[in-house]
């Protein structure tokens, strides 16, 4: 258990550091898969058959290809990209190429979600709206994104799990998250599963307290309605 | 900078070489996650709270961690382990391809478990109780009955369930698996050519996913055939 101290010879410490790798690069990509897929949510359900064209192709894409292909192709092409388009030499890290990555793949199933949820408002709603005499932007945001948000959230906690998982594949590109640390110690103390159990507990405990804090969300999210009827 | 034609031609027999290892994990782990995966969740049903319980620990445990941790822990640590050293079981573990095979079954089980549950719970009970009116056994019921109706009430789950899953494959480079995304990568490093070897290889796991929806979606009508108005 020595190995897992928090001094010069334990993990510990280095451990905890990765782990606060992998909570970062979780939450900055959860967090720009939601703002694009607001986005992405929006054209979805556009008339405009371009808009919906871009959407089918976009979805169709990042959700046909592995998310760490994604990361890879950031981590190789951004810089060269920034060089052609301005000139300039970037240092692009592997957390900016995993966080960019898991961001845009996420974004398709977000915006998915929210596609859903939107068309699953009855349409009364809309026109109950109009009639009260809201215009578009206080409709959306005093009628359509309450209701809206209450459908999506089941399927946007699901995202997050799948997200938080695939957050392991970014050490691939040579992130010192909390799978790299492990197999570095792994290798250095001859102590594998001791290490890769950590890591392994690491992420069930992040995905239990996470699961705990979406269900009070749910809970807070379905105040207001009847409650379900009984099987 | 871009994609260039004649380098994606030349790669292309290596990078299908590379999608034919990703089937051959992918296809062996499909059939043995779902044979694993019937049982326990058959166990996480179970009116026995130690059955259920382990069952549980189980499909927590497969699911919660994810698959590269698996990888590495069989790869990299059932090596170590002297009991398996000595024995046969030796020229298992310290080939990467059992290896990754046996980690992602069990990781892909771990999910499968919830999906079966889900589908055998959505079995109207009149349907079970009925067919054991008629006569027929706990297991003709089980195996007659309710597994052909879960399997239709679980297909959009599973689908999603087997492209999650192929694309999880992509892990298999980290225990130098020399799968598609590898070759891929290989590609990279050796024409410095940061984008065509990947465009390619998206390509090919683009149409490895549409397969499988497009098989699903046959399946699907297939088995909800008698759902449709007859052809008069």
């Amino acid at each position: 258990m020595g190995l897992l101290s928090f001094d010069d010879t334990g993990y510990g410490d280095e451990l905890l550091a990765g782990a606060f790798v992998t909570v970062r690069l979780a939450v900055f990509s959860f967090l720009l898969s939601l703002a694009l897929g607001l986005v992405l949510g929006f054209i979805a359900r556009s008339r405009n058959r371009a808009l919906y064209r871009t959407w089918r192709v976009y979805a169709s894409v990042f959700m046909g290809v592995p998310s760490i292909l994604v990361v890879f192709f950031l981590y190789y092409n951004t810089p060269v990209l920034v060089r052609a388009l301005f000139g300039t030499r970037i240092d692009f890290s592997p957390l900016a190429a995993g966080i960019g990555a898991l961001g845009i793949v996420y974004a398709a199933y977000v915006g998915e979600v929210l596609r859903g949820a939107i068309l699953n408002i009855p349409s009364g709603q809309i026109d109950a709206a109009r009639a009260i005499g809201l215009r578009v932007l206080p409709m959306w945001w005093l009628v359509l994104i309450p209701q809206a948000w209450r459908i999506a959230l089941p399927g946007i906690i699901n995202i997050w799990m799948v997200l938080l998982k695939e957050t392991a594949l970014v050490s691939m590109v040579g992130l010192t998250d909390l799978v790299r640390v492990a197999d570095v110690a792994a290798a250095v103390t001859k102590q594998p599963f001791m290490f890769y159990l950590a890591a392994g507990f690491g992420y069930i405990i992040f995905s239990s307290a996470t699961m705990v804090a979406a269900r009070r969300l749910e809970r807070w999210a379905q105040r207001g309605q009847p409650p379900a009827k009984a099987k | 900078m871009g994609f260039d034609i004649e380098l994606a031609w030349r790669l292309l027999p290596s990078l299908l070489q590379g999608a034919g290892v990703t089937l051959s994990v992918l296809l062996p782990c499909l059939l043995f996650g779902m044979l694993l995966a019937i049982p326990v969740a058959v166990w996480r049903l179970s009116p026995n709270r130690l059955v259920s319980g382990l069952a549980w620990c189980f499909s927590m445990f497969f699911r919660g961690v994810p698959a590269l941790i698996l990888l590495y822990m069989i790869y990299n640590g059932l090596a170590t382990v002297g009991l398996i050293r000595n024995t046969v079981l030796w020229n298992v573990f310290v080939d990467p391809y059992y290896c990754a095979a046996i980690g992602f079954t069990l990781n892909h089980a771990g999910f499968l478990v919830e999906v079966v549950k889900g589908g055998i719970q959505a079995v109207p009970s009149g349907i079970t109780d009925a067919s054991r009116a008629l006569g027929l056994s706990r297991r003709q019921t089980f195996f007659l009955m309710t597994l052909p109706m879960a399997l239709r009430y679980g297909l959009s789950a599973y689908m999603n369930e087997v492209i999650l899953f192929a694309k999880g494959t992509a892990a298999l480079g980290a225990i130098t698996v020399m799968d598609l995304l590898a070759v891929a990568n290989s590609a990279v490093s050796t024409t410095y050519d940061p984008m065509t070897p990947l465009v390619m290889a998206a390509a090919i796991y683009w149409c490895i996913v549409q397969v499988i929806q497009r098989g699903f979606a046959r399946l699907e009508s297939h088995l909800n055939r008698h759902l449709e108005p007859s052809p008069s």
